[in-house]
């Protein structure tokens, strides 16, 4: 059950079964036209949920490969330079989505060899970055870079996640269809232990950042 | 052309809508896209409205899941059409509804304006509903009122519990069209407020009462297969769901109601 | 206790670009030592907030400690060889392995800790295991995981980030020398600035961290290209 209103004048209730896969939408039906159906539809929903969550994935991983591909038609320097002078990206970070050593990114950088896998590296997290653009992460090099919102004593960074190849987790957190306890939950199930920390970083009195245990 | 095809000149349609969905359009968040798909369309859809969408998912057990997104809405000037967009579909609907062509041709123009502005998502369902409410001349007192007005088969389910006074009748079937398609049929004996209401202004605006609802949405579904968006491929969709939806309408309906429809007294 | 493979470990090893700041885990050879009759190879084991005096100069002693051959440690073995940090690799062609022996710790004159003498620098992964440890030889204590170690060091992790980009574009226009190294880093630091509202500020917030690249890097692009 759903209700449409319009931003500057009344209220106007339309239904939209939200999510409902067996229901076209038309925004003008009024709301408790379809409401005794839901009960009877659930079952065709939940039989079908699998399909769509399996299509939504299908989807992000074709849109993101076609990005990728986009990408790759610039060079290794140009892709370089995408990321690390548009984007901001650490040459560390770059190297260890590539899967290669920093000093192995500034021979790139200054021309080196490279091979298709690692444009393709490249490409695809340039591809990453325009996605995460478009869902209104406003410095998507910063927001892989900070650290969840996670309970006090956890500190993942979407960087891991990508790290780690959840790429698909990774999305689903930035377009808000999952909770990152939801997508650590599938990725690393046991991240409440693993990934706890017992200490704390702090500003010292010396002006530096100093590491103490977390207070409980 | 499915039989007994017939154009009205006093029809009982509400509204017919059309539904694009799709799994994944990040795109159509953004601004710029959205407006460049609103430039497209202004000769034929000028007034633009931002609207939300509240809604709430409630599932198995009662738990209940709600959320907010951000929509647009483009009407004509006579508001009897509009495109509202969403994140996960569009849908175009319109009351002032004249023939399929016109509507295709309506569809094809928006699927245009949206590959244009260079969002070609993977479409996911396709539909195709069609809204009557029917309201007939004579006193309607129960849902058995309605019989030789609406098929026999639509009323007949009253008389399970003919001990007793029926209030109100309501039914859902779905039906496969073979393959990926589909029809669900839902039809209602209602005493009460217009099924149809909403934003879009309506040829003739009803008074509440007692109409028999006919609610024939066909589809097709592309979970195993998915399809890129396109104008030509939506319409050729469309086309393929008209007949069905109209073979159901045309069958719900009897003489009586056609007579009525024709401009006569329903006799 | 983290492991970590050579190609990871290093940021540079062998010929190691100039552009590098001096920093912990940096490995020097043929560096005299008072008290030690033969020059040694070194690793820095000093912690890169203390390193340096105000100008940015290094202080005038930097602990060290020797770096000796060792056996091959790899995989889950480095959690047993808590009084070394291995060093695998660290002569390219296929040598024999070396390891950083914290029992031997001392101090050396920052003077012999030359660009020239410099024959490894660690990877920001490879510093904080160098860290994490130090903290376990020193004393004992539980095992510091590595993200807390990266959150206490990013400020001057980043400082030297910035930096080498800036005297790496330096060194590309005026060649590899002492000279260039030196007038490149004052101008970089001039640059970072220091006190409130400076750039260095900005360091103590990881936020800014992307925008601080872009703007250095269309800052050199501006200077030198």
């Amino acid at each position: 059950m759903t209700m449409l209103q319009e931003t500057s004048a009344p209220a106007t209730t339309t239904p939209r079964e939200s999510g409902d896969p067996v229901v076209t939408w038309a925004p003008s039906v009024n709301p408790g036209w379809i409401h005794h159906e839901t009960a009877l539809l659930v079952d065709r929903a939940q039989m079908l949920q699998g399909d769509v969550a399996e299509l939504h994935t299908d989807a992000k991983e074709i849109d993101l490969a076609a990005r990728t591909v986009g990408k790759a038609r610039k060079s290794v320097t140009g892709l370089l330079a995408e990321l690390g002078q548009d984007r901001g990206m650490s040459w560390s970070d770059i190297a260890s989505w590539a899967r290669v050593s920093v000093s192995a990114v500034r021979k790139w950088r200054q021309g080196g060899d490279s091979t298709p896998d690692n444009r393709n590296r490249l490409a695809m997290i340039a591809a990453l970055l325009d996605w995460l653009s478009e869902y209104m992460i406003e410095d998507p090099a910063q927001w892989l870079e900070m650290e969840f919102p996670l309970p006090a004593g956890y500190h993942v960074r979407p960087l891991d996640l990508l790290f780690a190849g959840h790429v698909d987790g990774l999305l689903d957190i930035a377009a808000q269809r999952e909770s990152v306890e939801s997508v650590l939950d599938d990725t690393d199930p046991d991240w409440r232990d693993t990934r706890r920390s017992d200490f704390e970083v702090f500003d010292a009195g010396d002006g530096h950042r100093a590491i103490r245990p977390r207070k409980r | 052309m499915y039989e007994n095809r017939e154009v009205f000149a006093e029809p009982p349609l509400a509204l017919v809508a059309a539904e694009v969905r799709y799994a994944y359009s990040p795109r159509l968040r953004r601004q710029e896209e959205l407006d460049q798909i609103i430039i497209a369309l202004d000769s034929r859809l000028p007034v633009v409205r931002p609207l939300q969408n509240f809604s709430v998912t409630i599932g198995l057990g009662g738990a209940a899941q709600g959320q907010a997104e951000a929509l647009t809405v483009l009407t004509n000037v006579a508001n009897t059409e509009s495109l509202t967009f969403g994140t996960n579909s569009f849908a175009f609907e319109a009351t002032d509804y004249v023939d399929f062509p016109a509507f295709t041709d309506a569809l094809g123009l928006i699927c245009r304006a949206v590959v244009d502005a260079g969002v070609i998502p993977l479409v996911e369902r396709i539909g195709l509903r069609y809204i009557d409410e029917i309201r007939v001349p004579e006193a309607i007192k129960g849902p058995l009122d309605w019989a030789g007005w609406v098929d026999d088969s639509l009323v007949d389910q009253v008389s399970v519990g003919d001990a007793f006074a029926a209030l109100r009748s309501e039914g859902l079937i779905s039906y496969s069209l073979g393959g990926s398609r589909g029809l669900n049929f839902r039809f209602a004996a209602v005493d009460g407020e217009p099924v149809v209401g909403g934003l879009l202004r309506r040829r003739r605006t009803p008074e509440p009462g007692p109409f028999f609802v006919l609610d024939v949405d066909a589809f097709e579904t592309y979970s195993s297969d998915p399809m890129v968006l396109s104008p030509e491929s939506v319409i050729a969709t469309l086309k393929a769901l008209h007949d069905p939806a109209g073979v159901l309408f045309q069958r719900a309906i009897t003489d009586k109601t056609r007579n009525l429809f024709r401009g006569g007294d329903g006799q | 206790m983290d492991a970590l493979d050579a190609d990871v470990l290093y940021a540079g090893v062998g010929d190691v670009a100039w552009s590098f700041p001096i920093m912990q885990g940096d490995v020097f050879r043929d560096v005299s030592l008072p008290g030690f009759d033969t020059p040694m190879t070194v690793q820095v084991v000093m912690h890169p907030c203390v390193m340096r005096e105000g100008d940015g100069r290094l202080r005038p002693r930097i602990t060290v400690a020797p770096v000796v051959e060792y056996e091959k440690v790899t995989g889950y073995v480095w959690a047993k060889h808590l009084r070394v940090m291995p060093l695998p690799k660290l002569v390219p062609d296929g040598g024999t392995d070396h390891a950083t022996a914290f029992v031997d710790t001392t101090s050396s004159p920052s003077s012999e800790l030359t660009l020239e003498r410099r024959i490894a620098t660690l990877s920001q992964p490879g510093l904080l295991v160098l860290q994490q440890r130090l903290i376990v030889h020193a004393t004992r204590y539980a095992e510091v995981d590595l993200e807390s170690l990266r959150k206490q060091s990013a400020p001057v992790l980043m400082e030297c980030e910035l930096q080498t980009d800036w005297v790496e574009a330096v060194i590309e226009r005026g060649g590899q020398t002492l000279e260039v190294v030196d007038a490149a880093t004052t101008e970089f630091l001039e640059w970072l600035g220091n006190g409130e509202g400076s750039r260095r500020e900005r360091l103590y917030n990881e936020a800014n961290y992307p925008a601080l690249r872009r703007e250095t890097r269309a800052e050199i692009a501006l200077r030198y290209e």
